[in-house]
Protein backbone atom coordinates (compact mmCIF):
# COMPACT_ATOMS: atom_id res chain seq x y z
CA UNK A 1 0.00 0.00 0.00
CA UNK A 2 1.35 3.34 -1.13
CA UNK A 3 2.67 5.91 2.05
CA UNK A 4 1.27 8.85 3.10
CA UNK A 5 2.94 12.40 3.20
CA UNK A 6 1.97 15.69 3.10
CA UNK A 7 3.82 18.85 1.14
CA UNK A 8 3.54 22.97 1.85
CA UNK A 9 3.06 24.76 -1.24
CA UNK A 10 3.00 28.23 -2.19
CA UNK A 11 1.58 29.31 -5.63
CA UNK A 12 3.37 31.58 -7.67
CA UNK A 13 2.10 33.61 -10.50
CA UNK A 14 5.42 34.63 -11.93
CA UNK A 15 7.58 32.20 -14.05
CA UNK A 16 10.01 31.36 -16.15
CA UNK A 17 13.57 30.52 -15.55
CA UNK A 18 14.84 33.78 -14.05
CA UNK A 19 11.54 33.32 -11.52
CA UNK A 20 12.90 30.07 -10.82
CA UNK A 21 16.81 30.78 -10.27
CA UNK A 22 15.34 33.75 -7.59
CA UNK A 23 13.20 30.85 -6.18
CA UNK A 24 16.36 28.64 -6.19
CA UNK A 25 18.19 31.07 -4.38
CA UNK A 26 16.02 32.24 -1.89
CA UNK A 27 15.85 28.60 -0.82
CA UNK A 28 12.50 27.41 -3.04
CA UNK A 29 11.96 24.78 -5.58
CA UNK A 30 9.72 25.81 -8.58
CA UNK A 31 7.28 23.14 -8.85
CA UNK A 32 3.74 22.57 -10.73
CA UNK A 33 0.84 20.32 -10.27
CA UNK A 34 -2.04 19.17 -12.92
CA UNK A 35 -4.10 16.59 -13.69
CA UNK A 36 -7.90 15.86 -15.14
CA UNK A 37 -10.07 18.72 -14.93
CA UNK A 38 -7.67 21.19 -14.06
CA UNK A 39 -5.70 24.20 -15.11
CA UNK A 40 -1.94 23.69 -14.24
CA UNK A 41 -0.94 26.03 -11.40
CA UNK A 42 2.43 26.67 -10.85
CA UNK A 43 3.86 26.30 -7.50
CA UNK A 44 6.92 26.63 -4.72
CA UNK A 45 8.05 24.51 -2.22
CA UNK A 46 10.03 25.06 0.74
CA UNK A 47 13.69 22.98 -0.48
CA UNK A 48 14.30 21.63 3.28
CA UNK A 49 11.39 20.58 3.83
CA UNK A 50 11.02 18.63 0.34
CA UNK A 51 14.87 17.13 0.73
CA UNK A 52 13.73 15.83 3.95
CA UNK A 53 10.23 14.04 2.45
CA UNK A 54 12.11 12.42 -0.12
CA UNK A 55 14.45 11.21 2.21
CA UNK A 56 12.10 9.02 3.84
CA UNK A 57 9.49 7.94 0.98
CA UNK A 58 9.41 5.78 -2.07
CA UNK A 59 8.90 8.79 -4.37
CA UNK A 60 7.24 7.09 -7.44
CA UNK A 61 4.81 5.55 -5.72
CA UNK A 62 3.48 7.55 -2.45
CA UNK A 63 0.39 9.69 -2.86
CA UNK A 64 1.18 12.88 -1.16
CA UNK A 65 -1.14 15.70 0.30
CA UNK A 66 -0.74 18.96 -1.52
CA UNK A 67 -1.62 21.73 0.43
CA UNK A 68 -1.46 25.19 -1.27
CA UNK A 69 -2.07 27.88 1.02
CA UNK A 70 -5.73 28.83 2.39
CA UNK A 71 -7.13 25.65 -0.15
CA UNK A 72 -8.07 22.03 1.00
CA UNK A 73 -5.08 19.78 0.30
CA UNK A 74 -5.22 17.73 -2.48
CA UNK A 75 -3.97 14.35 -3.28
CA UNK A 76 -1.22 13.88 -6.04
CA UNK A 77 1.67 11.66 -7.31
CA UNK A 78 5.30 12.89 -7.69
CA UNK A 79 5.49 12.70 -11.38
CA UNK A 80 9.30 13.87 -12.15
CA UNK A 81 11.79 14.87 -9.99
CA UNK A 82 14.13 17.51 -12.18
CA UNK A 83 17.92 17.03 -10.63
CA UNK A 84 21.23 18.79 -11.57
CA UNK A 85 22.94 15.93 -13.28
CA UNK A 86 26.34 16.67 -11.53
CA UNK A 87 24.71 16.90 -8.07
CA UNK A 88 21.46 14.78 -8.44
CA UNK A 89 21.03 16.18 -4.29
CA UNK A 90 20.10 19.46 -5.68
CA UNK A 91 16.45 19.21 -7.02
CA UNK A 92 15.69 21.70 -10.05
CA UNK A 93 11.78 21.47 -10.60
CA UNK A 94 8.93 19.21 -9.31
CA UNK A 95 5.81 17.83 -11.18
CA UNK A 96 2.87 16.93 -9.08
CA UNK A 97 0.25 14.95 -10.89
CA UNK A 98 -3.44 15.36 -8.95
CA UNK A 99 -4.95 12.45 -8.74
CA UNK A 100 -8.80 11.34 -8.19
CA UNK A 101 -9.76 8.77 -5.52
CA UNK A 102 -12.17 6.88 -7.94
CA UNK A 103 -10.22 7.62 -11.26
CA UNK A 104 -7.47 4.67 -12.33
CA UNK A 105 -4.20 6.01 -12.98
CA UNK A 106 -0.72 4.79 -15.18
CA UNK A 107 2.31 4.90 -12.77
CA UNK A 108 5.84 3.02 -12.81
CA UNK A 109 6.33 1.09 -9.82
CA UNK A 110 9.59 -0.53 -9.13
CA UNK A 111 10.47 -4.08 -9.37
CA UNK A 112 12.12 -5.50 -6.40
CA UNK A 113 13.68 -8.77 -7.10
CA UNK A 114 13.66 -11.82 -3.98
CA UNK A 115 15.17 -14.44 -2.90
CA UNK A 116 18.38 -15.90 -4.29
CA UNK A 117 18.31 -17.77 -8.36
CA UNK A 118 19.05 -21.85 -8.16
CA UNK A 119 20.68 -20.90 -10.77
CA UNK A 120 22.77 -18.62 -8.80
CA UNK A 121 23.35 -20.26 -5.55
CA UNK A 122 24.40 -23.56 -7.01
CA UNK A 123 25.77 -22.71 -10.32
CA UNK A 124 27.85 -19.69 -10.29
CA UNK A 125 25.13 -18.30 -12.41
CA UNK A 126 25.07 -14.31 -12.98
CA UNK A 127 21.39 -12.60 -12.14
CA UNK A 128 20.72 -10.57 -14.72
CA UNK A 129 18.05 -7.50 -13.78
CA UNK A 130 16.75 -7.02 -17.14
CA UNK A 131 13.24 -4.36 -16.16
CA UNK A 132 13.38 -2.10 -12.91
CA UNK A 133 10.13 -0.90 -13.30
CA UNK A 134 6.56 -1.99 -14.29
CA UNK A 135 4.02 0.31 -15.98
CA UNK A 136 0.36 -0.61 -13.92
CA UNK A 137 -2.61 1.00 -13.89
CA UNK A 138 -4.21 1.27 -10.70
CA UNK A 139 -6.88 3.24 -8.55
CA UNK A 140 -4.68 5.68 -6.75
CA UNK A 141 -5.66 3.61 -3.03
CA UNK A 142 -3.60 0.39 -4.78
CA UNK A 143 -0.31 2.01 -5.56
CA UNK A 144 2.06 -0.63 -4.22
CA UNK A 145 5.03 0.97 -3.20
CA UNK A 146 7.19 -1.81 -5.20
CA UNK A 147 6.42 -5.07 -6.79
CA UNK A 148 7.89 -8.10 -5.43
CA UNK A 149 9.41 -11.30 -8.09
CA UNK A 150 10.26 -14.13 -6.89
CA UNK A 151 13.38 -15.63 -8.90
CA UNK A 152 14.14 -18.64 -6.26
CA UNK A 153 13.39 -20.90 -8.86
CA UNK A 154 15.67 -19.90 -11.72
CA UNK A 155 18.21 -21.54 -13.14
CA UNK A 156 21.22 -20.89 -15.46
CA UNK A 157 19.28 -19.74 -19.09
CA UNK A 158 15.96 -19.20 -17.57
CA UNK A 159 13.99 -15.87 -17.41
CA UNK A 160 10.92 -14.92 -15.89
CA UNK A 161 8.45 -12.69 -17.91
CA UNK A 162 5.94 -10.44 -17.37
CA UNK A 163 3.25 -12.72 -18.46
CA UNK A 164 3.95 -15.11 -15.87
CA UNK A 165 2.90 -12.68 -13.26
CA UNK A 166 -0.54 -12.39 -11.96
CA UNK A 167 -2.01 -9.32 -9.57
CA UNK A 168 -5.04 -8.93 -8.33
CA UNK A 169 -5.18 -4.84 -8.00
CA UNK A 170 -3.87 -3.77 -10.78
CA UNK A 171 -3.01 -4.53 -14.71
CA UNK A 172 0.52 -4.23 -16.05
CA UNK A 173 0.77 -2.03 -19.18
CA UNK A 174 3.77 -3.49 -19.87
CA UNK A 175 4.03 -6.09 -22.83
CA UNK A 176 4.20 -9.60 -21.61
CA UNK A 177 6.80 -11.22 -23.50
CA UNK A 178 9.05 -8.30 -21.91
CA UNK A 179 11.65 -10.32 -19.56
CA UNK A 180 12.18 -9.04 -15.79
CA UNK A 181 14.76 -10.98 -15.09
CA UNK A 182 17.44 -14.07 -16.31
CA UNK A 183 19.95 -15.90 -15.08
CA UNK A 184 23.28 -16.13 -17.32
CA UNK A 185 26.14 -18.12 -17.37
CA UNK A 186 28.98 -17.26 -15.30
CA UNK A 187 31.96 -14.96 -17.72
CA UNK A 188 34.90 -17.47 -19.02
CA UNK A 189 37.64 -16.65 -17.48
CA UNK A 190 39.26 -13.98 -19.92
CA UNK A 191 42.58 -14.86 -22.24
CA UNK A 192 44.43 -12.11 -22.51
CA UNK A 193 45.10 -11.88 -26.20
CA UNK A 194 47.94 -9.15 -26.65
CA UNK A 195 49.05 -10.27 -30.05
CA UNK A 196 45.64 -9.35 -31.32
CA UNK A 197 45.53 -6.61 -28.90
CA UNK A 198 48.80 -5.17 -30.16
CA UNK A 199 47.87 -5.93 -33.83
CA UNK A 200 44.29 -4.18 -33.86
CA UNK A 201 46.45 -0.65 -31.83
CA UNK A 202 48.22 -0.23 -34.90
CA UNK A 203 45.79 -1.25 -37.94
CA UNK A 204 43.89 1.92 -38.80
CA UNK A 205 39.68 0.80 -39.58
CA UNK A 206 38.20 1.16 -42.67
CA UNK A 207 37.08 4.23 -44.01
CA UNK A 208 33.41 4.10 -44.88
CA UNK A 209 34.15 6.56 -47.90
CA UNK A 210 36.17 5.50 -50.51
CA UNK A 211 40.17 7.43 -49.57
CA UNK A 212 40.13 9.84 -52.26
CA UNK A 213 44.11 9.22 -52.26
CA UNK A 214 44.86 9.78 -55.94
CA UNK A 215 42.64 13.47 -56.04
CA UNK A 216 43.83 14.17 -52.09
CA UNK A 217 47.86 13.51 -53.36
CA UNK A 218 46.87 15.49 -56.30
CA UNK A 219 45.74 18.73 -54.91
CA UNK A 220 48.33 18.61 -52.00
CA UNK A 221 51.00 18.26 -54.97
CA UNK A 222 49.10 21.56 -56.91
CA UNK A 223 48.88 23.55 -53.81
CA UNK A 224 52.47 23.05 -53.07
CA UNK A 225 53.41 24.34 -56.28
CA UNK A 226 50.83 27.60 -55.79
CA UNK B 1 40.33 -2.71 -27.11
CA UNK B 2 37.75 -0.62 -28.07
CA UNK B 3 38.07 1.28 -31.33
CA UNK B 4 35.30 1.88 -34.29
CA UNK B 5 35.29 -0.79 -37.66
CA UNK B 6 34.52 1.79 -40.18
CA UNK B 7 35.33 5.64 -39.68
CA UNK B 8 34.65 8.56 -41.88
CA UNK B 9 37.58 10.55 -42.01
CA UNK B 10 40.93 9.02 -40.59
CA UNK B 11 41.81 12.34 -38.47
CA UNK B 12 40.17 14.96 -36.33
CA UNK B 13 40.22 18.09 -35.13
CA UNK B 14 41.01 18.28 -31.36
CA UNK B 15 37.73 20.34 -30.28
CA UNK B 16 37.02 22.13 -27.98
CA UNK B 17 34.58 21.16 -24.53
CA UNK B 18 31.96 23.19 -22.45
CA UNK B 19 28.98 22.81 -20.39
CA UNK B 20 27.57 19.27 -18.87
CA UNK B 21 26.60 15.96 -20.30
CA UNK B 22 22.97 16.19 -21.51
CA UNK B 23 23.08 12.84 -22.84
CA UNK B 24 24.31 9.40 -21.19
CA UNK B 25 23.66 11.31 -17.64
CA UNK B 26 21.57 8.71 -16.11
CA UNK B 27 21.89 4.84 -15.43
CA UNK B 28 20.03 3.31 -17.66
CA UNK B 29 20.87 -0.73 -17.17
CA UNK B 30 22.16 -1.39 -13.84
CA UNK B 31 21.86 -0.41 -10.45
CA UNK B 32 25.06 1.88 -9.75
CA UNK B 33 27.13 4.04 -12.01
CA UNK B 34 30.39 5.69 -11.75
CA UNK B 35 29.57 9.44 -12.97
CA UNK B 36 32.26 11.32 -14.81
CA UNK B 37 32.86 15.18 -12.96
CA UNK B 38 35.05 16.92 -14.94
CA UNK B 39 35.41 17.29 -18.83
CA UNK B 40 37.96 15.52 -20.89
CA UNK B 41 39.32 12.18 -22.96
CA UNK B 42 39.11 8.69 -21.89
CA UNK B 43 41.13 6.46 -23.93
CA UNK B 44 40.44 2.95 -24.94
CA UNK B 45 43.47 1.71 -23.22
CA UNK B 46 42.13 3.39 -20.14
CA UNK B 47 38.88 1.84 -20.43
CA UNK B 48 40.11 -1.53 -20.87
CA UNK B 49 42.36 -1.23 -18.03
CA UNK B 50 39.16 -0.21 -15.74
CA UNK B 51 36.91 -2.85 -17.07
CA UNK B 52 39.49 -5.78 -16.42
CA UNK B 53 40.16 -4.08 -12.41
CA UNK B 54 36.37 -3.98 -11.67
CA UNK B 55 35.33 -7.61 -13.72
CA UNK B 56 38.46 -8.79 -11.63
CA UNK B 57 37.18 -7.38 -8.28
CA UNK B 58 33.90 -8.98 -8.64
CA UNK B 59 35.69 -12.09 -9.15
CA UNK B 60 33.28 -12.62 -12.69
CA UNK B 61 29.88 -12.14 -10.63
CA UNK B 62 27.82 -9.52 -11.75
CA UNK B 63 27.30 -7.38 -14.70
CA UNK B 64 29.21 -4.40 -15.96
CA UNK B 65 28.09 -1.95 -19.03
CA UNK B 66 30.69 0.13 -20.54
CA UNK B 67 28.63 3.97 -21.43
CA UNK B 68 30.90 5.56 -23.45
CA UNK B 69 32.82 4.50 -26.78
CA UNK B 70 36.39 5.97 -27.81
CA UNK B 71 35.46 6.86 -31.34
CA UNK B 72 37.79 10.17 -31.62
CA UNK B 73 40.96 8.96 -33.22
CA UNK B 74 44.09 10.66 -31.58
CA UNK B 75 47.14 11.61 -33.72
CA UNK B 76 50.65 11.86 -32.44
CA UNK B 77 53.69 13.01 -33.96
CA UNK B 78 57.00 11.08 -34.29
CA UNK B 79 59.67 11.67 -31.62
CA UNK B 80 62.42 13.88 -33.05
CA UNK B 81 60.77 15.33 -35.70
CA UNK B 82 60.31 19.34 -36.34
CA UNK B 83 57.72 21.07 -36.51
CA UNK B 84 55.31 21.33 -39.28
CA UNK B 85 54.79 19.06 -42.00
CA UNK B 86 51.15 17.80 -41.47
CA UNK B 87 49.37 16.37 -39.05
CA UNK B 88 50.65 13.51 -37.01
CA UNK B 89 49.87 9.86 -37.28
CA UNK B 90 46.48 8.41 -35.80
CA UNK B 91 47.82 6.93 -32.63
CA UNK B 92 45.14 5.70 -30.75
CA UNK B 93 41.15 6.43 -29.90
CA UNK B 94 39.63 8.48 -27.15
CA UNK B 95 35.75 9.13 -25.93
CA UNK B 96 35.63 12.63 -25.28
CA UNK B 97 33.48 12.80 -21.73
CA UNK B 98 31.97 15.64 -20.15
CA UNK B 99 30.40 16.08 -16.27
CA UNK B 100 27.68 14.16 -15.30
CA UNK B 101 28.37 11.77 -17.62
CA UNK B 102 27.61 7.91 -16.81
CA UNK B 103 30.97 6.16 -17.49
CA UNK B 104 30.47 2.70 -16.23
CA UNK B 105 27.42 0.52 -14.54
CA UNK B 106 27.49 -2.03 -12.60
CA UNK B 107 24.44 -4.67 -11.41
CA UNK B 108 24.29 -7.81 -9.59
CA UNK B 109 26.54 -6.53 -6.81
CA UNK B 110 26.46 -5.51 -3.19
CA UNK B 111 26.98 -1.66 -2.91
CA UNK B 112 30.14 -2.17 -1.27
CA UNK B 113 31.59 -4.32 -3.89
CA UNK B 114 30.39 -2.25 -6.47
CA UNK B 115 32.37 1.04 -4.61
CA UNK B 116 35.53 -1.16 -4.10
CA UNK B 117 35.40 -1.79 -7.93
CA UNK B 118 34.89 1.60 -9.10
CA UNK B 119 37.12 2.96 -6.98
CA UNK B 120 39.88 0.34 -8.95
CA UNK B 121 38.29 1.96 -12.00
CA UNK B 122 38.40 5.12 -11.27
CA UNK B 123 41.80 4.85 -10.35
CA UNK B 124 42.68 3.97 -13.80
CA UNK B 125 40.81 7.59 -15.27
CA UNK B 126 42.58 10.57 -15.60
CA UNK B 127 39.46 12.37 -14.12
CA UNK B 128 37.48 12.75 -11.02
CA UNK B 129 34.61 10.83 -10.85
CA UNK B 130 31.19 9.98 -8.39
CA UNK B 131 29.69 6.51 -8.04
CA UNK B 132 25.71 7.41 -8.14
CA UNK B 133 23.05 4.91 -8.06
CA UNK B 134 19.61 4.57 -9.84
CA UNK B 135 17.03 7.09 -8.87
CA UNK B 136 13.19 6.46 -8.52
CA UNK B 137 11.93 9.05 -9.73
Amino acid sequence: MAQQATIQAAPRKDTGKGVARSLRRAGQIPAVIYGRGRDPEALAVNNTELTRLLAGISAATTLVDVAVEGRAPVKALIREIQRNPVRPADIIHLDLYEVHANEKITVRVPVKLVGVPDGVRNFGGVLDHIMHELEIKVFPADIPSHIDVDVTALNIGQSIHIRELTFDKFEVMNDGGQTIATIVAPRAEEVAAPVADAAAATTEPELIRKPKAEDEEGEGESKGKE
Amino acid sequence: MLAPKRIKFRKTFKGRSKGIATRGNTIAFGEYGLMCLEPGWITNRQIEASRVAMTREMKRGGKVWIRIFPDKPITKKPAETRMGKGKGNPEGWVAVVKPARIIFEVDGVTEELAKKAFALAAAKLPLRTRVVRRQEV
